[in-house]
């Protein structure tokens, strides 16, 4: 197993992604990218390779932030993986919905890098 | 990719994100909007909002929050759709759009001062529970309580901005690094000692508390910075491991921020048997240094919200760095022989494992003591619950790693850079050529029957129009701007519009559609400010008080025709003669078509608004579009029917890398004309021939005299025909002269040819357009026909005029 820490990231936007492309790609990390909860789904499923941890975004088409989590928490292989949120939104009442999904942690979009490096290494260990 | 690069990802993505709002704000206003059309707005602008805030956009953010917020209740149910709230919604849309243009730079940010009030004065509304909208009283933009409005708003944006401020410095000082390895000492000086995890736990039930925060708040600054720390004091609740977050990753937080465990009160935990995994038992107490503020501290919690119970003081005095107390609750029957140890150890003891100011030690001692000493690990557990998925077979760590796909992107589209394309379909073009010289060299050899050959020219052609295929775009980028421009309209002549569309899925090069913008802006306005009629015209002549506007594209034989058509009152030829008269365009008395007259108000200075308004009727829009189309290698027509309406028809090149040409010779030089300039080609009789002074020749073409350009002289052919009767005579239109005569030897063709840029290889010739590469390998001047005929004119156009 290598240090590299993979990180999935689901954003519909794809400035969004980019973003966060280049912000993790140059802090080392490996980054896979799914543009919705469905799209994220499906390559998790269809993909052997590991995700050390995921981070989503809320509202999106199709499959949002919230659906993603609690279908990621009903499969085994899932349950731990530690799950982040970025998202503009920052009400308690969204936070207490990811929160009782099975969402790790929440991060305010515009995100820090340094910061969102941060909480990605301590969520990952 | 550079920053810039994404940015422009985003401003792609806002256009998206825009034609796609516009087209739910549509369904809204006809009425077919459902539940997740409101969605789909929502979403949309909810995204450029995400982006605002990512590139810095801010005037774009607060704008596109204020817009959220209000949509939101729309989507909750809260607001009702209605005519008051269309209109409402399709007001900030606009405004929206012109704020993503300023930051785009291409403009001024709008004042949205008005909107914005509006906006903000709904949200207010509907969050106090006041009725809106129609039922609301007027006046609402006025906001009599603004002020507070704003104050609310201010507040939410903060909390987006300050994260960046919060993210802090987690470099730590000398003076508390010191403290640190200190503090690491002790721990380790006592883990040796034997004194590890399993013994303290055991310590002394209900033994002292935290050192008791005293009056708190008091030594806290104003600005969240407290001089002796701070005290904070947690209990998880039960839902915190229910709901899947992670006290261990709170409390290693608060140790990166230089937090120490003054106390565990585990007073609360149960026996073995009683204890539930997933429920927290502890109630931590710690302290953290004066360089970690308040807002840092509940940062951390912030998420975790309710389920957790947080108090955060400041310290009035300084605070030791003593080890951490443990507070069991008395447990009876299986207690270990601890309670000696609890009296000779009255000071507090070890430090806890989890919030260690040194790097991560944390959840690593913590499965030893599960496996040797089951009783007293029972809290140990609790106090890591990390450990738990640790204790797992880890299936996210220990599934063998597969053979890595390429896979990094899930996604359908591939973004490339024009530069790359053009290169590509560049290429391709010198491929057709290529494949063309060789078909003719075959046949001069008598193998122009070769089933390769056909194959060949088959899949170059296959080749090409995938290639131009790529650059492709549908014109309903260019058509979703019309129902704004149209909105506008409406409002500032107080006509109505019923907009209708059709094919805006017909793709045509990326060029064109970039460039059709500003000429088909300039039809509407046109169609709507001089073609419809004011609703009470409109009724007193038995037409329905709403305006028909239809816009419609299509592929036809090779070219896009886009057409423009109203149900007004057609073009007033009379008025229209009478200026071009008046503005010497034409001789008075002149005998003109309808359609020559009504081809007069693409002339250049030509206006026949009565008044002159502010949208259209300066005189400088319908000529620019002429000539905006003929630079784009199309032609404009115009079908008018008086009372009725009139047609503009727009028919484009598919591409601009290649267009319809007509091959000539002129003596020893092989020359194209473009089609877009050829009206018609004669052979002349003598007579119709004359010649007007000593050197120029004018053809008489059924009563008109048009100017002929012996074409040799102005491309420097030799042994050219000289003699107009035997020579072939090419009437052309061109912009600065009207019609004109080029009189070339023979034409040879009339094909697409493939246009290569003279200026990027040699450098601008008037008169020469490009240049491209003839089926026998040899090179031809496309002719620029405009240049060409007022280069040859600039002195004998008075003396035409007269003739």
């Amino acid at each position: 197993m290598s240090d590299t820490i993979h990180v999935l990231t689901v954003d519909d936007s794809a400035s969004m992604r980019a973003l966060l492309r280049a912000a993790l790609t140059s802090r080392g990390y490996m980054v896979t990218q799914a543009e919705d909860g469905v799209a994220a789904l499906e390559w998790l499923s269809d993909s052997a390779e590991e995700i050390d941890v995921i981070v989503t975004d809320i509202n999106m088409p199709r499959m949002d932030g919230f659906g993603l989590i609690e279908a990621l928490r009903s499969q085994v292989r899932f349950r731990d993986c530690p799950i982040l949120v970025l998202s503009t939104e920052s009400s308690d009442e969204k936070k207490a919905r990811a929160r009782s999904a099975g969402a790790t942690g929440w991060i305010v979009k515009p995100f820090d890098a340094d910061k969102l490096d941060t909480a990605l290494r301590r969520v990952t260990h | 990719m550079t920053n810039e690069e994404i940015q422009n990802i985003f401003f792609l993505e806002c256009e998206e994100a825009l034609s796609q709002a516009e087209e739910g704000l549509m369904a809204c206003q006809s009425g077919t909007a459902d539940a997740e059309t409101v969605n789909g707005i929502f979403r949309s602008v909810h995204s450029i909002k995400g982006g605002a805030g990512a590139f810095s956009f801010t005037l774009l953010q607060a704008f596109t929050h204020k817009f959220e917020t209000v949509l939101s209740y729309v989507r909750d149910g809260d607001l009702p759709l209605g005519d008051w709230l269309n209109a409402l919604m399709l007001r900030a849309f606009d405004v929206l759009a012109d704020h993503v243009t300023a930051a785009r730079g291409e403009g001024e940010a709008p004042d949205d001062a008005a909107i914005s009030a509006e906006l903000e004065e709904i949200a207010a509304r509907v969050a106090a529970g006041l009725p809106v909208g129609d039922a609301a009283p007027q006046g609402q933009a006025d906001g009599a309580d603004a002020p507070d409005d704003d104050a609310e708003e201010k507040d939410e944006l903060g909390l987006d901005f300050d994260l960046d401020g919060l993210m802090g410095d987690l470099s730590v000082d000398a003076e508390e690094a010191a403290a640190i390895e200190a503090a690491a000492a002790e721990v380790e000086r006592r883990m040796e000692q034997g004194d590890d995890i399993a013994a303290f736990a055991a310590e002394a039930p209900a033994q002292a508390e935290a050192p008791a925060p005293a009056a708190p708040a008091a030594a806290a600054g104003a600005d969240g910075q407290a001089a002796y720390g701070w005290y904070v004091r947690l209990r998880f609740l039960d839902g915190a491991l229910a709901n899947g977050s992670e006290p261990l990753l709170m409390l290693r937080e608060l140790g990166e921020l230089g937090g120490r465990c003054l106390a565990v009160d585990a007073a609360t935990l149960p026996t073995l048997d009683a204890l539930d995994a997933e429920k927290a038992y502890f109630g931590w107490t710690f302290h953290l240094p004066a360089r970690a503020t308040k807002e840092e501290i509940e940062e951390i919690f912030d998420f975790i919200g309710t389920d957790c119970e947080l108090a955060i003081e400041a310290a009035m005095e300084p605070v030791g760095l003593g080890g951490a107390t443990v507070a069991l609750a008395p447990v009876e029957p299986v207690a270990v022989a601890a309670e000696a140890k609890a009296e000779e150890a009255p000071a507090p003891v070890a430090a806890a494992p989890v919030p260690a100011p040194v790097p991560a030690p944390a959840p690593a001692p913590v499965p030893a003591p599960v496996a040797s000493a089951p009783v007293e690990a029972a809290p140990i557990a609790e106090a890591a619950p990390a450990s738990a998925p640790a204790a797992d077979p880890a299936p996210a760590a220990a599934v063998p790693q597969a053979a890595p796909r390429a896979v990094n992107a899930v996604g359908q589209t591939v973004r490339v850079d024009l530069a790359k394309l053009d290169r590509l379909i560049d290429t391709v073009g010198e491929l057709v050529i290529a494949q063309a010289m060789m078909a003719q060299r075959l046949a001069g050899h008598g193998l122009s029957a070769m089933d390769e050959m056909g194959m060949l020219d088959h899949l170059t052609r296959e080749i090409q129009e995938s290639a131009m295929s790529i650059r492709a775009q549908p014109i309903g980028s260019v058509f979703s701007r019309v129902p704004r421009i149209v909105r506008e309209l409406e409002a500032s002549t107080g006509k109505r519009v019923e907009l209708t569309m059709s094919g805006e899925g017909t793709e045509l090069d990326k060029t064109v559609v970039e460039r059709l913008g500003e000429p088909l802006t300039h039809l509407i306005r046109n169609a709507v400010d001089h073609g419809l009629e004011t609703p009470d015209v409109r009724l007193a002549r038995g037409k329905p008080a709403e305006g028909r506007l239809h816009l419609s594209a299509e592929q036809r034989s090779g070219r896009i025709l886009i057409s423009i058509s109203d149900d007004g009152a057609g073009i007033n030829r009379e008025v229209v003669l009478k200026k071009a008269i008046e503005r010497g365009l034409v001789a008075p008395g002149a005998q003109l078509s309808n359609e020559e007259i009504d081809h007069l108000i693409f002339a250049p200075g030509f206006s026949t608004a009565q008044q002159v308004s502010n949208i259209s009727g300066r005189g400088v829009g319908m000529d620019v579009v002429r000539q905006n189309v003929k630079d784009l290698g199309g032609r404009i027509s115009i079908e008018s029917r008086p009372g009725e309406g009139c047609t503009f028809t727009l028919a484009l090149p598919l591409t601009l890398a290649i267009a319809d040409g007509m091959i000539v010779t002129v003596g020893d030089q092989t020359v194209v004309i473009p089609l877009t300039h050829v009206l018609e080609s004669l052979r002349p009789e003598q007579a119709d021939v004359q010649f007007v002074g000593k050197n120029l020749m004018v053809l008489n073409n059924r009563g008109r005299f048009l100017p002929i350009v012996p074409l040799d002289l102005a491309v420097g052919a030799v042994e050219a025909v000289k003699s107009a009767d035997e020579a072939v005579l090419i009437v052309v239109d061109t912009e600065s002269h009207g019609q004109a005569v080029l009189m070339v030897d023979s034409i040879v063709d009339q094909r697409q040819f493939v246009i290569k840029s003279l200026e990027a290889h040699y450098q601008p010739i008037s008169g020469v357009a490009g240049a491209t590469i003839l089926g026998d390998g040899k090179v031809a001047l496309i002719l620029d026909v405009d240049a060409l005929v007022a280069d040859n004119f600039t002195a004998e156009s008075g003396a035409l005029a007269a003739a």
